[in-house]
C-alpha cells in the first residue's frame, strides 16, 4: 500500500508545473494541486511572511492568495506561462494591497510605530497571544537580518525579497513593480548599502554594550 | 567607470560575459569600486540566510480542500454547460417529432369536424324547408353557373316555424294559417336556365316573384 502511495507521489514529483496545473484543471486532481503547493508554499509564504511581519496577516495574505489562485485559475491563468510566476505575482500584489491598507489607515490612526511597522493595537494584541505560531514569529523576527529586512523601505524590501524568494530576474521586477530596469536595480542598491549600515550600527551597539 | 547599478547587476549576474570581463577590468584600475562591490557581496550573502517558513498544516490543509471542492464544482458546471452536439440534435429530433404528431392529431380532429359540419350540411339538403334563392334574375344565373350549387337555407323563416311550432304544437291556428299562407307564396321556378342545373328533376320552390 505504502509503496503504491510513494510510486504515486513519485509520478506527480516527476511532472513540471504545467503538467500538474493540467492535471488539476481538467480532472480536479487534488494530488498534482498538492504537489504544486509542496514544491512553492514555502517560497510563497516566507516571501509573504518576511513583508508583513506578522504571523497572522501573513497566514490571511497566504490564504487570500491561494483563493484567488483557485478561483482566477480558468479566468487568468495562461497554460503557457509560468505557473509560480504568476501565484507569485498575485501573492505580491496582495502584500502590497495589504501595506497600502495599512499606510491609509495609519495616516488616520497615527498611532503606528515605524520601528516595528505594526499599529499599536496590533502591538496590544500580539503580547496578549501566547500562541505557538506567535512565539515563533516573534523568534524569527527577532533575527537581526530579519529585524533589518524589516526596516527598509517597502520597495527596497520588495525587490531585495522577491530576488532572493523567486530568483526573479531585474526584469521582471521592474514589470511586477511598475518601474524601469534601471530603478530596480537603484532600489537593490539602495537596500543592500541601507542593510549595510544596519549591520554596522548592530556591530557598533554591540561592541559599545561588551564594552560596558 | 561604469554606472551605479554596474554594481548590482555584476554581483546578480546580469551581465553579459563581455560586460563582466569589462567590469572586473575597471575594478582592478579602481580600488573605491573594488571595496564597494565587495563590501555590497558580503551584504549580499548575509541576505542569503533569510529564513524560509512553512506555512502552518492546517491552512495548507483548508487550500487543498477549497481548491477540490471549487475545482469539482466547476467541473460540473463545465459538464453541463459542454453537453456534446449529439444530445442537442437528439433532443431537437425529439422535439420536432413531438410537434409534428400534436399537428397530425389537430389536422385529423380538423378532419372530423368539417366531416361533421359535411354531414350536417347533408341533412339540412334532405330537409323539407330548403329553399333555393330566386330574388332576382342574376342570382339565378349565378347559380346557373355553379356544376354543384350548394342549397341556399332561409335560416330566418326555419327558426321562426321551429319555435312556432316546439310552442304551438296542435293548440293554435296561428301557426297553421301562417304556414298556409307562407307556402301559398312559393311558386315553382319558370326559367329556361334552370335547364342546364345539374338536378333538373328537383321541384324548385322560389317565394321572390320572377315577373
Amino acid at each position: 500500500m505504502d509503496f503504491k502511495k510513494n510510486k504515486i507521489k513519485n509520478i506527480y514529483s516527476s511532472l513540471d508545473d504545467q503538467k500538474l496545473v493540467k492535471l488539476f484543471r481538467r480532472n480536479a486532481d487534488d494530488q498534482a494541486f498538492n504537489e504544486l503547493l509542496n514544491r512553492h508554499q514555502t517560497k510563497i509564504y516566507s516571501y509573504i511572511y518576511s513583508m508583513v511581519n506578522n504571523p497572522e496577516i501573513a497566514n490571511d495574505i497566504y490564504q487570500e492568495t491561494f483563493t484567488k489562485v483557485i478561483t482566477k485559475m480558468d479566468d487568468t491563468y495562461n497554460e503557457q506561462g509560468k505557473w509560480i510566476a504568476w501565484v507569485m505575482r498575485i501573492a505580491h500584489n496582495a502584500t502590497i494591497d495589504y501595506l497600502r491598507k495599512q499606510k491609509r489607515f495609519v495616516d488616520v490612526n497615527g498611532s503606528y510605530d515605524t520601528e516595528s511597522r505594526t499599529d499599536f493595537y496590533e502591538r496590544l494584541e500580539d503580547e496578549s497571544v501566547v500562541d505557538a505560531d506567535v512565539k515563533m514569529a516573534k523568534e524569527e523576527t527577532n533575527s537581526s537580518l530579519m529585524k533589518h529586512i524589516s526596516r527598509l523601505p517597502e520597495e527596497q524590501r520588495q525587490v531585495v525579497l522577491l530576488r532572493h524568494y523567486y530568483e526573479m530576474p531585474f526584469k521582471e521586477i521592474a514589470e511586477l513593480s511598475n518601474v524601469s530596469i534601471n530603478t530596480a536595480l537603484g532600489r537593490m542598491r539602495y537596500a543592500l548599502i541601507n542593510l549595510r549600515k544596519y549591520f554596522e550600527e548592530e556591530r557598533q551597539h554591540e561592541l559599545k554594550y561588551a564594552k560596558g | 567607470m561604469p554606472k551605479d547599478d554596474g554594481v548590482i547587476r555584476y554581483l546578480m549576474k546580469e551581465m553579459d560575459p563581455s560586460e563582466a570581463i569589462e567590469f572586473e577590468r575597471c575594478m582592478m584600475e579602481d580600488e573605491n569600486l573594488l571595496i564597494e562591490v565587495e563590501s555590497l557581496r558580503k551584504t549580499l550573502e548575509k541576505t542569503n540566510q533569510l529564513p524560509t517558513l512553512n506555512p502552518p498544516d492546517h491552512l495548507t490543509k483548508t487550500i487543498t480542500n477549497q481548491a477540490r471542492s471549487y475545482r469539482l464544482k466547476q467541473l460540473q458546471t463545465f459538464r453541463i454547460n459542454n453537453i456534446p452536439y449529439t444530445h442537442y440534435a437528439a433532443a431537437a429530433a425529439v422535439v420536432i417529432s413531438m410537434g409534428f404528431g400534436f399537428m397530425l392529431i389537430n389536422s385529423n380532429a380538423d378532419g372530423n369536424e368539417s366531416g361533421e359540419q359535411q354531414s350536417k350540411v347533408q341533412q339540412v339538403e334532405s330537409a323539407p324547408l330548403i329553399l333555393q334563392p330566386a330574388s332576382n334574375s342574376a342570382g339565378i344565373s349565378d347559380i346557373a353557373d355553379q356544376s354543384n350549387p350548394g342549397p341556399w337555407i332561409d335560416r330566418d323563416n326555419i327558426i321562426r316555424f321551429a319555435d312556432g311550432y316546439n310552442s304551438n304544437i296542435n293548440t293554435s291556428d296561428v301557426y297553421e294559417d301562417e304556414m298556409q299562407a307562407s307556402m301559398q307564396k312559393l311558386k315553382p321556378v319558370v326559367d329556361p336556365n334552370m335547364l342546364i342545373l345539374s338536378r333538373p328533376t328537383d321541384i324548385q320552390y322560389t317565394g321572390s316573384s320572377t315577373d
